[in-house]
């Protein structure tokens, strides 16, 4: 059964590459040829939409563990029903199907539309629950908490503290959140559809956008090149979810 | 607060409040608020073109028209349906993959092919599904009743499972670590048969992890729009609506209310699954 659902994942990944390297798919695999034209061609086109969702997702990311790590952290520290109430409002994307979210932005505020901030904004809102998630859980933790006094009480500064033992306790939760963050960010495609001024497209937006208009190969080439970025980043998160319950044990 | 002193505020600091309100002006602004004011648009009081007054208007024209009620079947069926074959096929991997760590088998790359679709957008997996099951499609060399399914409901099935399989796998295989193995290994020997340990132990103790697991992963397959968006020639679900309605003509209103009953099915599927969880874990305890 676990082989079936590995075949089931893989297969079509593999039959994206036979169709990305076929000089003509539609006369078979391979049809017409062996070719790597077809990323060739894509790649120049691609490369500065691929470089504008890299630096977006970064950005999120940054701004994710710059609001969400404080956040995180007085709800993991203060819980009262104000911190329950703002779990609810933080995790409304979660529940908010992301078109939804994405006409209710694009309704509420067209002018932050054209300089790409409600775009950025869009995403930062939906990543919030995730970060969120992994940080309250290792900022909650008592061990984390008694070190932390034990390191006040013997002089340490807020900074210092923060620095060389907050950090380093949540650093597993903390690359949790960024990875899937990036991930999310990285291949987010509801509110790039429509948010996004469409002069400037995010990555997956691009490949919808072969997807309409371009044959079925090149269309291959470019979506293998996306998932060529996306896989380090995979890689990243499945070695974190083994890491954890390490921390935990 | 009551209990230990909060640790980590300066005495006489700032409170802690403080540094949460970045981020909760944000969560607020660009999130509580814009779907505010999209619930208030579909009654007919939120912002122009959508302040015409309150009125039911666009909720009874949705209901009445048979291709909005036609999508809301349809993403229903691909939605509930997906999620549910998911969790068929997820049981037995789970279970054969928390074996095979605990007898120091390697799972990493197990594990990683599994999570892999979590990082593709739907579009993406549309896209699969026109490569393997399109009118070109290389499945349809093989045989051709598989040309096209990608445009029919099965196909449509068999896409969203895809998407399904990282979001219900990741978590139940979390749960499927915690099981005590000696539960079964006892019963094993005592002489029930494997199917019997699975009906009557297993599968019980999953039951509730996988039961919460399948309303979260419905409500976000619910929500999803870039598979159905690529093979939006073929069968219609709700979410092409609430978009079609903005393109076409930028009604905002009625975009607003179809967007409104899609979230209204999202937090449905989500809330059954955490109460229906939280019963069945109730019903085995006593």
């Amino acid at each position: 059964m676990t082989r079936i659902v590995l075949a089931f994942v893989v297969a079509p990944i593999l039959a994206t590459l036979v169709a990305a390297t076929s000089v003509d798919f539609s006369r078979g695999p391979w049809g017409g040829g062996f070719t790597l034209d077809w990323f060739a061609a894509a790649w120049p086109a691609l490369a500065p939409v691929i470089g504008r969702s890299l630096a977006v997702a970064t950005l999120v990311v940054v701004l994710n563990l710059c609001l969400g790590g404080p956040l995180a952290w007085w709800v993991a520290r203060f819980p009262s029903p104000a911190t329950r109430l703002t779990g609810y409002l933080v995790n409304v994307p979660l529940a908010v199907p992301g078109i939804a979210l994405s006409v209710a932005l694009i309704g509420t505020y067209p002018m932050l539309r054209p300089s790409g901030a409600l775009l950025v904004l869009g995403h930062l809102v939906f990543t919030l629950p995730f970060t969120l998630a992994a940080l309250v859980a290792a900022l909650a933790d008592e061990e984390l908490r008694t070190n932390e006094s034990v390191a006040r009480s013997l002089g340490a500064g807020n900074a210092r503290v923060l620095w060389t033992i907050t950090a380093p306790t949540c650093l597993i939760a903390i690359t949790q959140a960024v990875t899937m963050v990036f991930a999310l960010s990285f291949g987010e495609f509801n509110i790039s559809f429509f948010v996004n001024p469409p002069a400037t497209p995010m990555a997956p937006f691009a490949l919808f956008d072969a997807y309409a208009t371009q044959r079925l190969e090149p269309a291959s080439a470019q979506s293998l090149i996306f998932i060529a970025f996306v896989a380090p980043v995979l890689t990243a998160i499945v070695l974190t979810r083994r890491w954890a319950p390490r921390r935990t044990r | 607060m009551s209990g230990r002193p909060p640790v980590g505020v300066l005495r006489g600091g700032p409170p802690g409040w403080l540094a949460a309100a970045p981020a909760l002006l944000v969560a607020a602004l660009f999130c509580g608020y814009p779907v505010a004011v999209m619930v208030a648009n579909s009654f007919g009081v939120g912002q122009a073109p959508a302040d015409t007054g309150p009125t039911l208007d666009h909720y009874l024209n949705a209901f009445a028209s048979s291709a909005v009620r036609g999508a809301l079947i349809a993403s229903v069926i691909v939605a509930g349906g997906s999620v549910l074959l998911t969790l068929g096929i997820a049981i037995p991997v789970v279970l054969r993959l928390a074996r095979d760590n605990r007898a120091g088998r390697g799972t990493v790359l197990a594990d990683a092919l599994l999570t892999l679709p979590i990082a593709l957008p739907g579009i993406i997996i549309g896209f699969f599904a026109i490569v393997l099951t399109g009118r070109t499609g290389l499945l349809g060399l093989a045989w051709d009743g598989f040309s096209g399914l990608a445009y029919t409901l099965p196909g449509l099935l068999v896409a969203y499972i895809y998407f399904a399989i990282p979001r219900v796998l990741g978590p139940l295989r979390g749960a499927a670590e915690t099981l005590d193995p000696g539960l079964a290994d006892s019963a094993r020997t005592l002489g029930a048969s494997r199917i019997r340990v699975f009906c009557t132990i297993t599968l019980p103790l999953l039951l509730p992890a996988a039961i919460e697991v399948g309303g979260t992963a419905m409500a976000v397959a619910l929500g999803g729009y870039g598979t159905v968006a690529t093979l939006s020639e073929g069968v219609r679900l709700l979410p092409l609506n609430v978009v079609n309605e903005l393109t076409t003509g930028y009604r905002l209103a009625s975009s607003s209310a179809l967007a409104v009953l899609l979230a209204c099915l999202s937090v449905l599927a989500l809330v059954a699954g955490r109460v229906l969880s939280r019963t069945v874990r109730k019903g085995f305890l006593s």
